[in-house]
This record gives structure tokens, sequence and C-alpha cells, in this order.
């Protein structure tokens, strides 16, 4: 069986940000801390490559960003 | 992080601070997933890597894989995969013998831990007894099985090796053995 193994990094808040990512990723409202649910339709959400990165705005922390990420 | 079903496989959250930066580990088979991110901070960085592990696995001690030694296997207990992985190691003569074990579990918000278990069986008709555990609370250990009685050396025959989900722990490790 072909497996991955997947390491993320997630990174908070740098100063020298060249570039904010901006756009028409998923996103969706978190009324908790419970398990969110996904919203419907996910084809905009940005995939997240091996190697690469996303910088991302997040001027309303009261919602999720969805990526997509397919191991090979 | 949720499978292509958008069944979530894991949740968590990790405090950071301004420019704090973690890894998390998590073993996934080949597929399709979806990862849900919030901070409470107004920008962040995400960024993934793969690395592939390449040794065939057996989830039962029947088809346990075959360790040479010296040589390196490496392998990966997936999130949404089975809990075990089975390998097996012959010696024909006794031998005091050494495994390296390493892991890549775990990181921020994603607890657990990957145990190795090593196994004897004395005879065909004998159920296999534990004689060496190690939890993988580091990234490497070594392992120095020996039985008791017999100056750290393991008799001849067949040694089982478990490597196990700690606490859900999960993600990859590799495996090698040697004489010492």
């Amino acid at each position: 069986m072909n497996k991955r193994k997947i390491s993320v990094i997630l990174l908070s808040a740098i100063m020298a940000f060249t570039m904010m990512f901006a756009g028409t990723s998923s996103v969706f409202a978190a009324d908790s801390t419970t398990i969110p649910t996904l919203p419907d339709d996910l084809t905009n959400a940005p995939e997240l490559v091996s190697g690469s990165g996303f910088n991302a705005a997040n001027p309303d922390t009261s919602v999720y960003r969805v990526y997509k990420l397919i191991a090979p | 992080m949720f499978n292509a079903s958008k069944k979530c496989l894991y949740t968590n959250y990790e405090y950071t601070s301004f420019t704090d930066q973690f890894t998390t580990h998590f073993g996934v088979n080949a597929g399709t997933y979806y990862f849900a991110v919030r901070t409470y901070e107004s920008t962040y960085v995400i960024n993934t890597d793969f690395t592939a592990t390449t040794s065939k696995t057996s989830s039962k001690r029947s088809g346990a894989i075959l360790l040479k030694r010296g040589v390196t296997k490496t392998g990966t207990l997936a999130l949404n995969g089975p809990s075990s992985s089975w390998y097996k190691i012959r010696l024909t003569s006794s031998r005091k013998v050494k495994i390296d074990a390493k892991a890549m579990v775990g990181g921020a918000g994603n607890y657990g831990d990957i145990q190795v278990d090593i196994y004897r069986i004395s005879d065909a008709t004998s159920s296999p007894s534990l004689i060496t555990s190690l939890s993988s609370y580091s990234p490497s250990k070594t392992l120095n099985p020996y039985t008791i009685g017999n100056n750290n050396k393991l008799p001849a025959g067949t040694y089982y090796i478990r490597v196990t989900k700690y606490h859900n722990g999960n993600g990859g490790y590799s495996l090698k053995w040697s004489y010492r």
C-alpha cells in the first residue's frame, strides 16, 4: 500500500510577510471549539503542495479556512 | 483534518505566541484530505511536506515483514490505517542484538507516540512472549533486547517486532537491527 507521511508546519504572525493569501478559499464560521462541519462546496479550497504553503490573512478569527491536500 | 468524505480524523489546537512555529506529523494513506485551520492571529503561514515511506507493511503477525540485518525499513502508522505493523528478524545463532527505532510522530497539539514491542516464540506451539517494550517518547532510541540468564544474548530463532499506535500516535518510523 502506498503510504505517505505528512508534516504540517503552521507559523503564526511573522512580520516579514511580503504577500498575504487572498484567494477564494472556503471559509466558514466556527461557533465553538467542537469539531467543525465542512461546507458542501470545497471546489475553491486551495491545495497544500509538498514543499510550499500559504501566507494567510486571517481578518476574522472566528472562521475556519479550509485547505485541500492530496497525498500521492 | 478530514478525509475526502469530510469525516473528521483529527482535531486539536495549540497555543502559540507571536512568532512561534511548530511542526506536527500525521500519518496518512494516499488520498485527498482537508485541513480546517483557525487561528487567533491575524496572519499565519501554513506549509506542508510529504515524506514517503516505502516499506510493505503487515497489520498481522502472520504476515510479518522480514527485516534483514543492517537494512533500514520505513513505514507509516496512518491516522486512517491499521493500529499495528508487524516485522520479524531471524537469528541463526545466539547473538547480542540492537534495534534502532526512529519515529516521526506527534508534534504540537498531536499527542501520542509509536510503541515498539519485541516478541519471542520459543517453540512452534508457544504463544509469543513479550521480551522488550519501548514507547517512543523521543524521536530516536536504540533497543537492546535480551533474555534473562543468557549473557544479554538472544537465543537463535525468530523474533517479532510490533510497531503500534500508543495513545493514538500516528506518523512515520524506521527500523534497523544489527549485532552489538
